[in-house]
């Protein structure tokens, strides 16, 4: 007991990089948007962001809390990417794009949450090699962009189990974390010396969301959720800040138990990016709306929302908010996992792997993400 | 069994995907799509103005305490003499390290002379040695010890081999080239000239450097009865050279180097929005000279601009750097070309260190050891003022 109390701890105040899956469309406007979802989520397509405790989604479910519970989550990508004369493969990276610590009011038919969880990441290291002309003579020279960090998004949210077929909650955001940028450029000529500069980034915004989950009966449930957030405000060290209008975000959901065994998740999302469009002009990037869809499959070796070893599919298709043109990019991810409780039910662990395409503005990017997800319940 | 296995894999999963812990995220860039907004700029400038209350000072070495001497004649315009006084001989010699032996007859003189250059192209080079007497003032000039290089003052030539440039060279002097030598002192000065009807030069190492010119006497001391030959050695206790005047400095001049050797001051006010607010990646410092480089024909010198560590004129500290941050820069004599200073790792230290005082001083690395002086045009000297090229990263702001 003590070990897995410990575990949970260690998971929840690790100070690794917060993050979620990397891309190169990831590079221009705030970063690559962050899933909302843990890592059942994940092998379910994101059909099931509505109706997953973990998920920060939807507010509401933060009502299903009744111990405390401790969760984080650790994904890894592998990718490759394809663009107009340029090819880089082998990329990886690991992020904790979710951790978590729930838990309910004593007796009462109220719950909490405190999450961090990625709003944005906007990791990247890239190379260039160029010629330019000092002097009327040409130099060739190196240069080296990076930047690690992203947006987090800090929730507390409070849920309500108005009875046994309702819950509403809703939660207050705070934006926040930082990126570390870096940029180096050397030269072909010990004459010149190299040049960095380094800063920070630092993020602040607030934002407010509200759910609700309606269970009609064992076979369907519904679940609605919508965020409204501030302006994105990014600061660097010099005190200089910009601001980006965030988007506000609607989503809806359709649970369906096909049989005691089975079901079917679906949750479909609505973000209004392209308000970000004003403030990122002369940029060169444009910002567009974005619908989501993902549905998944669960297949329950017993009844009940898992038990031990439960096949989860699921397929996603997404719009991508930032592009260098007037092409919208997409995504397309097909997910597979499983999971199961251990140590007494007291911890559940989930894996998925997905396999996501990536396509838009003239890029082409293919890989694997792989998830992992502890929960932990301390005292049952 | 199928449940452990599924746990095994699962575990093993999980276990994969903790450990992976590392990073692999560096790319080639697919500029401009793909690539953060901005670009790194590289501005490449040459500022007139930014170097100001430019100044020159003499006298800070003088050739008696140079590393070397340079011996230049033939016709040159500019001529030098080299001196040197060795230490005294004594009526004895030494027969081993502790013990002494009368002298009771002298041979003969080796001198040892360490080249350390010479004229390139001129083959023959000969050093012709002079006896001066020791007892003539040491600080004399040019003019006062030219008696002493009058053909009946001859005691050697020397010649330096057409494929030596850096070696040691020796000549044997006969006992009776010094008739003074038993009733005076003992002591040896010698002149050295070069002569011909070609310019030339030959520049010497001295007393300073550690390696300077020896003189050998070649004795035959008596100890207990039995009579040794013997080496008896002396090492210079005064060495440098004498050089005619150069001709005046046109006004608004900066000079460096000479005898004594001259340095000049440049205060350097670069903009603020480069020197605080943007990187510096080279900065050269040009100098132009105002008439063509003084000093023996194909000679060459360094020139070193380095950071004061306080400015308060002439005696001013020089601030202690590490050599790899001097760039030296070589100068050809009779050049009138532009002279160019790498001055970026001083720069790139005054942008690290924003309090401190951004004075150069500029000087010979080697100071007084030729008659070469480099005269350049000051702020005052319009069209030759020295000018500062910086190639400089604005500030990159990261997009934002």
């Amino acid at each position: 007991m003590k070990r897995l109390t410990f575990l949970g701890l260690l998971i929840v105040l690790s100070p690794s990089v917060l993050g979620a899956q990397n891309s190169i469309f990831g590079i221009r406007g705030i970063g690559f948007p962050g899933r909302a979802g843990g890592v059942r989520s994940i092998a379910l397509g994101g059909g099931s962001e509505l109706f997953d405790r973990v998920s920060v989604l939807n507010p509401a479910m933060v009502a299903s809390f009744g111990q405390v519970t401790v969760g984080a989550v650790s994904g890894t990508t592998f990718r490759k990417y394809t663009t107009a004369g340029t090819d880089a493969s082998g990329l990886q990276e690991t992020r904790f794009p979710l951790i978590f610590l729930g838990g309910g009011f004593g007796r009462s038919s109220f719950s909490y949450q405190v999450s961090v969880a990625t709003f944005a990441e906007q990791s990247f290291d890239l190379e260039t090699v160029d010629t330019v002309m000092v002097g009327g003579l040409p130099l060739a020279v190196e240069d080296r962009i990076i930047a690690d960090g992203g947006v987090v998004d800090i929730r507390v949210a409070i849920g309500w189990r108005r009875s046994a077929k309702l819950a509403i909650g809703a939660a207050v955001h705070r934006l926040g974390g930082s990126s570390r940028f870096t940029a180096t450029r050397t030269f072909d000529n010990q004459e010149f010396q190299p040049f960095q500069e380094r800063d920070n980034l630092s993020f602040s915004g607030t934002s407010f969301s509200a759910g609700v989950l309606w269970l009609a009966n064992t076979t369907l449930g519904l679940g609605f959720a919508a965020r409204v957030n501030s302006s994105l405000t990014s600061e660097l060290e010099d005190e200089s800040s910009s601001k980006v209008a965030m988007p506000v975000s609607l989503a809806g959901g359709l649970w369906l138990g096909v049989t005691p065994r089975m079901r079917l998740m679906t949750t479909v999302r609505w973000r209004s990016w392209s308000r970000a469009q004003g403030d990122l002009v002369g940029t060169g990037t444009r910002a567009f709306d974005t619908w989501e869809v993902g549905s998944g499959l669960e297949i329950s070796s017993g009844p009940g929302d898992g038990g031990k070893f439960p096949l989860r599919l699921g397929v996603r298709y997404a719009q991508l908010p930032f592009s260098p043109s007037d092409a919208r990019p997409r995504e397309w991810n097909f997910s597979v996992g499983t999971g199961a409780p251990f140590a007494g039910n007291r911890a559940v662990i989930n894996v998925a792997l997905e396999r996501f395409q990536r396509d838009g503005a003239g890029a082409r990017e293919r890989g694997w993400y792989l998830a992992v997800g502890f929960t932990i319940t301390p005292v049952q | 069994m199928q449940r452990g296995i599924r746990f095994a894999l699962l575990g093993g999963l999980a276990a994969g995907a903790v450990l992976s812990c590392e990073q692999s995220i560096t790319a080639p860039g697919a500029c401009p799509e793909f690539c953060p907004i901005g670009e790194i700029q590289l501005i490449d400038t040459v500022l007139v103005g930014v170097l100001e209350r430019d100044t020159s000072f003499s006298g800070y070495v003088e050739p008696g305490v140079a590393t070397a001497m340079q011996v230049l004649g033939g016709g040159a315009a500019v001529e030098s003499h080299g001196l040197i006084w060795f230490a005294p001989f004594a009526d004895s010699a030494a027969i081993d390290s502790v013990t002494l032996g009368l002298v009771v007859r002298q041979d003969s003189f080796q001198l040892s002379l360490v080249i350390l250059g010479r004229s390139p192209d001129v083959t023959g080079l000969e050093i012709t040695v002079h006896r001066i007497s020791p007892s003539v003032d040491r600080e004399g000039d040019f003019a006062t010890l030219a008696p002493f290089f009058e053909d009946s003052t001859i005691v050697a030539v020397v010649a330096i081999p057409d494929d030596v440039s850096e070696d040691t060279v020796t000549t044997i002097i006969r006992i009776d080239a010094f008739p003074e030598f038993e009733a005076g002192d003992r002591q040896i000065a010698l002149g050295l000239s070069i002569r011909g009807g070609t310019p030339a030069f030959a520049s010497l190492n001295t007393r300073e450097s550690a390696l300077g010119a020896l003189l050998t006497r070649f004795v035959l001391v008596e100890a207990g009865g039995d009579s040794l030959e013997r080496r008896d050695l002396r090492s210079p206790e005064f060495d440098g050279f004498v050089d005619t005047d150069l001709p005046s400095p046109l006004a608004g001049s900066l000079l460096i180097g000479g005898t004594p050797s001259s340095r000049t001051f440049v205060r350097v006010a670069l903009p603020s929005f480069i020197m605080d607010s943007s990187n510096i990646v080279r900065a050269h410092l040009l100098l132009v000279p105002v008439e063509p480089v003084l000093g023996a024909p194909s000679d060459t010198f360094e020139v070193v601009a380095e950071a004061l560590g306080a400015d308060f004129g002439a005696k001013s500290p020089i601030l202690s750097l590490p050599d790899s941050l001097l760039v030296a820069a070589e100068v050809g004599v009779g050049t009138t070309d532009t002279v160019v200073i790498d001055i970026s790792r001083i720069v790139a230290f005054w942008q690290a260190t924003p309090d401190q005082v951004r004075t150069l001083v500029l000087r010979f690395v080697d100071e007084a050891v030729s008659v070469a002086e480099l005269r350049v045009g000051s702020t005052r000297f319009l069209g030759s003022e020295p000018m500062l090229r910086v190639t400089y990263v604005p500030p990159f702001g990261f997009g934002r």
